[in-house]
Formats: structure tokens, sequence, C-alpha cells
């Protein structure tokens, strides 16, 4: 019995697309998992999952790109089902993450509790782990994290997650539980898994050398409006050695990393404001040292990475990928998706999305892949 | 009541809607104003809370680029004494070695000073023959020279027995006829005495060679005898050049004993330096640990910041639904 299986398809039907992809998962799995573009109606395929399974918890979300058993694909719906082997699962629709996330905090602990999670215990990555799925655009998943991580006592339950995208429209993104959509919440699953799990975050980044200080920021929207004391884009085109007006053809390839030892948790710029200041895709904090990153070989990267995930098992039943939407452009223009795609392939049951953001623990990055597997661990 | 909500944080929403509700517009808007003013205040406190994290990350981020620098110096000075230590290994094993080889050379030389002695005495000995030997010699040579004496009395003896055949050869022709018997005899006598004379040439001849061969022996023993004094006097030399080198040796034994006590005082004082230095690394690997404690500890405040910030963008939202009363 597989405790995980996952398919993708193309189709552009998307009835089609849903019989295709679901002929190969389970018939009645504990939890499902889809990925769609939004070729698809959202509201159609919440609907179409949600007759299918009736006695599931199905849980879906708009994306920029899926990844299915066979990697990267575009315009596609990829899903996942979990059996009921796999552990307890509950799920939570957060409603309004960006104003009132706190208003769901009840439901939050209710659910983890009858999830069997002892919010209270000392050694919290040994109770489980809670997947989320902020919907983008609505700069919101620092709020959301923040209030899923409060339940807890203590410090350290893992959380691993991705925010919807919209094929980079950057219009609206959906989430859904259950047949419920929102645009403006996030979906919370608490899982107690009958099996090890292992998470990894990729860092295809590393430092130019070349720092920067953030000397006027507003936290909460994101925007660094001063670097060094002197207008923004002017220090950091100043620093990278080009032009101003050409600065945001480089934030693909040069984003930001705050450096806490040798962890750099990266913030890519989002978009220069006509004041020129920049606004980013995660918080970004007064007074913080930032580094300019330059890109490593993505291609050697990924395979190092996958080295490193999967020699964590005996056994890999199955792997959630979430991959940032930049990180997605970069391997675009680089014409990179055949190799990366026969890396990937190689793991077990795969499926995920591309995100407007990554949620690792207790932070939201970017340029980021996150990997979430589940198995035996050695 | 609100008093205990705040204290106990219970959730009795009832009694709180109902105390809200009791409120007048004066009070709902002070405690609108005073939550505003708090929310302000603690947006402030967090930025402020933030700035001050990145400064703290500033400054352990230096401290660990010092630390980091002045590791790396520790531990090159402790591969540049590795380095000393095995010179200084090498340099003991030498002296070892050649502290060793002085010790057999010492005895070498001992050895060999013996057996100059054992020679010495060998060719004391060899000499008291040779002489014993040229002793002897002149003493044949004296009986050699008395046999001369003897051989020339026996040759008078044939000489004048000669001359008595002649007269008797004579007398018999004169007593005629009678007298043939007689110098028949005297002939045979005078035969005799020629052949006696011969024999005497035989015996002087070989004498003579005698004496030539004895003469000639003497003559090589002294100079054997001169060659075993020379021989002699240089193995002397040779037993005060053994004497030399033994004292010599003894001297470089000492010295050798001096450089090996001396690098082994060093090599000790070098090892503590290095103990000492390792210490130190010891020490600074604990201070980076605790720095990257420091990093865990900012980045777990970097995110109670973001959560901080989250909070209190929230409490706004809350307090603007209050004051609008709407959500």
């Amino acid at each position: 019995m597989e405790l995980i299986r996952s398919n993708s398809t193309t189709h552009k039907n998307t009835a089609e697309a849903i019989n295709q992809v679901t002929s190969k998962l389970h018939t009645e799995p504990a939890l499902l998992l889809f990925f769609t573009s939004t070729i698809h109606k959202f509201e159609e395929v919440t609907a179409l999952f949600h007759e299918q399974y009736p006695n599931s918890r199905v849980v879906g979300l708009t994306t920029t790109g899926e990844i299915g058993p066979f990697g990267f694909l575009e315009n596609g719906l990829a899903a996942m089902s979990f059996s009921k082997e796999i552990g307890r699962i509950s799920t939570v629709l957060m409603e309004d993450i960006s104003k009132y996330p706190i208003f769901s905090r009840n439901d939050l602990v209710t659910a983890a509790k009858n999830t069997g999670i002892n919010l209270n215990s000392q050694s919290l990555e040994k109770e489980g782990l809670a997947i989320v799925f902020p919907n983008g655009l609505i700069a919101a998943e620092e709020k959301m994290l923040s209030i899923v991580n409060s339940i807890f006592t203590n410090e350290g339950f893992p959380v691993f997650g991705g925010t919807a995208g919209d094929d980079a429209k950057f219009i609206e993104t959906y989430v859904s539980v259950n047949g419920k959509i929102s645009s403006n919440g996030g979906v919370v699953i608490f899982m107690k898994p009958s099996v090890d799990f292992f998470m990894l975050k990729e860092n295809i980044f590393t430092s130019t050398g070349k720092s920067m200080k953030i000397t006027k920021v507003d936290i909460e929207q994101r925007i660094v409006y001063e670097l060094d004391g002197k207008k923004a884009t002017t220090v950091y085109a100043n620093l990278l050695g080009v032009k101003e007006s050409q600065l945001d053809q480089y934030f693909m390839t040069n984003p930001i990393g705050r450096r806490f030892n040798d962890e750099i948790f990266i913030a890519s710029p989002f978009q220069i404001l006509p004041n020129g200041a920049i606004q980013f895709y995660c918080q970004v904090f007064q007074d913080a040292i930032v580094e300019i990153l330059e890109p490593k070989n993505p291609f050697e990267t990924l395979q190092q990475t996958l080295q490193t995930f999967t020699s964590q098992f005996v056994q890999l039943e199955g792997v959630l990928a979430c991959n940032c939407i930049l990180r997605k452009s970069q391997f675009q223009s680089q014409c990179l998706f055949p190799d990366l795609n026969r890396e990937l392939e190689k793991l077990p049951n795969l499926g995920g999305f591309c995100s407007y953001g990554e949620q690792f623990n207790k932070s939201l990055v970017n340029q980021t892949l996150v990997l979430l597997g589940f198995g035996k661990k050695r | 009541m609100l008093k205990k909500f705040f204290k106990q944080n219970d959730m009795q929403s009832n009694i709180i809607i109902e105390e809200i509700k009791s409120l007048t517009t004066a009070e709902k808007a002070s405690m609108i104003d005073g939550l505003l003013d708090l929310i302000a205040l603690l947006k402030v406190s967090n930025e402020k809370n933030a700035k001050g994290d990145s400064v703290f990350i500033e400054r352990i981020t230096e401290v660990k680029g010092t630390l980091e620098g002045e590791r790396e110096s520790l531990i090159a000075s402790s591969e540049n004494i590795q380095r000393i230590i095995n010179e200084a290994e090498y340099i003991h094993s030498i002296t070892s070695t050649v502290e060793e080889q002085g010790k057999n050379n010492i005895q070498l030389v001992t050895e060999g000073n013996e057996n100059m002695d054992k020679l010495d005495a060998q060719m004391n000995y060899v000499k008291q023959v040779f002489t014993n030997f040229e002793k002897s010699i002149t003493e044949v040579q004296q009986e050699t020279n008395e046999i001369i004496t003897i051989t020339k009395i026996i040759e008078g003896i044939a000489d004048q027995t000669n001359l008595l055949a002649l007269n008797a050869s004579i007398e018999a022709a004169r007593a005629g006829e009678h007298g043939q018997g007689f110098a028949v005899v005297a002939a045979e006598v005078r035969k005799l005495a020629e052949q006696s004379k011969k024999a005497l040439v035989d015996i002087n001849k070989k004498v003579d060679e005698i004496v030539d061969k004895v003469s000639f022996l003497s003559a090589d023993i002294a100079g054997k005898s001169k060659e075993i004094n020379h021989t002699q006097a240089m193995t002397r030399y040779t037993s005060e050049f053994f004497e030399k080198i033994a004292a010599s040796e003894k001297e470089l034994f000492t010295s050798m004993l001096g450089i090996k006590l001396a690098t082994d005082k060093t090599m000790a004082e070098i090892i503590t330096f290095r103990q000492e230095l390792e210490a130190n690394i010891r020490s600074s690997e604990q201070s980076t640990k605790r720095i990257d404690e420091l990093y865990t500890f900012s980045q777990d405040k970097f995110f109670i910041s973001t959560d901080m910030t989250s909070y209190i963008s929230q409490m706004n939202y809350l307090v603007e639904a209050f004051k609008n009363d709407k959500l």
C-alpha cells in the first residue's frame, strides 16, 4: 500500500484533467492536495475534487506553475493523495490573514489538539508538522505564520509551505479547503504522521560579499526607502555596478540576503516604486545588514540538494515541493527545465507548485525550493 | 471586569461585549485613543528592538570575524609549532644516534688502544726472540771461526804428512828394491794427505758459505729489529692518537649530551606552549560556539520581531474595526 501518490496533467479540459490526474491517486485518501494553473477555473476544480472525494480532506490552491512526478509543468494540474495510513490529519481555513488571522487561533488550537499534537511539548519537532498555503499578493504570510506559531508554548514546531500564485498575473490567488474557497485566507494542515518526515530548504544563491545597511524601511509594507542613508535603488544599483534604470532586471539574479551565521535568508525585491524605494516579497528590518547575492549553478545545486535530501531516508514515500516563482523564471530563461526535471523525476510521488513565497518553520523566505519528504528515515 | 480580562486573558466574550456596550461614547473614544497610543508605542518599541537586533547581529558578526581571524592565526601558529616540534624531534633522534655512535666510537677506540698495547707487547717479544737469535748467530760465528782454525791445523798436518810421505818416497827410492813396498805406502799416505787437503778446501768453502749466510742473517735480523723498533714507535704514536681520539670522542659525547638535553628542554617548552595554544584554540572554538548560540538567539529574536510586527498590525486592524464598529 503506497502512503502517497501523485500525478499531473496539462490537459486543458478541466473535467478531463481531473479524471486523468485522479486515475492514479487513492480512491479515498485521508488528504488530497491539488495545485492548479489559472487556466482552470478554481471554483470548478475545487467543486469537482470535493465532489469526487466527499470523505477526504481536500485542499487546493492556484499556482504559477505546477510540479508533478516528472518535474515542472506549465498551465497544468498536479495532485497528491495521502492514504489514511499516513497518520492523523486536520485542516483549518484561516480567513482574512492580512487583517485578522487572530480570529482563527482557536480553530488552530482545536485542530492541532484533535490531531494529537501536544501544544506544550518540550520537543515539538516530534509532535508532527503543519503544512501552510497562504494566499499571495496580500502580504500576509508573516501574520499567518505568527498566529500558527503562537499556539505552541515552545519553539520548534515544524512548519512547511508555499504561497499560492496566479500564473504571474499578480491579480488574485485562491486557496480552498473541502470546497470552501478564499482569496484572502490561508490553509493550515496539521499532520501527526505515522512515518518519519524531513524538510529541506535549498539556496541557489551565494553572497557577492557586497553588503548594505537598511536605513529606512516600512516593515509591514515590506518597503525599503533608503540603504546606507541614500535612495535604495541608487545604492543597490551602484553596488551591483548597473544603471539604476536597469536595476529591476537584476532582481531575479541578485536578490538580497540577511545572514544569520552561515545561513542566508533570501529577500527578493518585488518592484521599484516611483520614489526610488524597493518593495520586497517578505519583511525586511530597520538597520539590518543585507548582502547582495548571486546565483550558484542551479543544476549542480539541485543535484547536491536531492542527494542530501534522499540520503536522509531508507524508504521515501513521497515529496511535496514548493519552488519560488523567481527561480522558475530564472530556470525558464536559462532553459534548465529538461535538466532539472531529469533530476526531480527521480523523487518518488513528487507533487507541488511554484509559489509566491516559501514558508520554512518560522520564516517566510524567497527564491527558495523547500522540500518535504515522508518515509522511513535512516 | 476589563481589568480581569487583561489580567487573566479570560475569554468571557459575553461579559466583555456587555461591558463594551455599556461604555459611553467618551469612554469608548478614550479607550480607542489609549489603545492606538499603546499600539504606536508598541510599534516604536518593536522597531527599536528590531534595530537593536540588527546592531547586535552586526556586532556579533564582527566579533565572529575577529575570532575566526584569531583562530586561523592560532591554528597557523599551532601548525608552525608542530613543524618546530617535528624538527626538534628529528634533531633529538639525530643527537641520540650520534650519542649512541659516540659511545660505540669510544668503545672502539678503547679496544683499539688495548690492541695497540697488545701489539707493542707482541713486538717486544719478537724483539727478544730476535736478540736471542742474534746472540745464537754470534755463537755460531765464533764456533765457525774455531772450525776454520781447526781446519788450518789439519791443513798444516796434511802438508807435513805430504812432505813426510814425499821424503819417505825419496828414502824408499834410495833403498831400492827393498824400499818398493814402503814407497807404495808413502805414495798412499801422500795420496791421503792430498785428499785430506782437498776435503779441507771443501770444508773451508762450506764454512765460508755458512759464515756468509750467518753474516747475512745477522744483518737481516739487525734490519728487522730496526723495523720492529720503528713499527713499535709508530704503534706508540698511533696509541697516543687513539687516546686523543678517545678524549675528543668523550668531549663530543658530552657536547651531544648537552645538545640532547637542551633540545629535550626546548621540546618540552614547545610542547607546553602548543598545549597552551591548543587550549586557546579550544577556548576560541567554545567562543565560536557561544557566538553561534548568539546567532540562534538573534535569529529567534528576529522571528519574534516579525511576529510582533504581525501582532501590532493585527491590533491596528482590530482597533480600527472597534472604532468603526465593523470589521
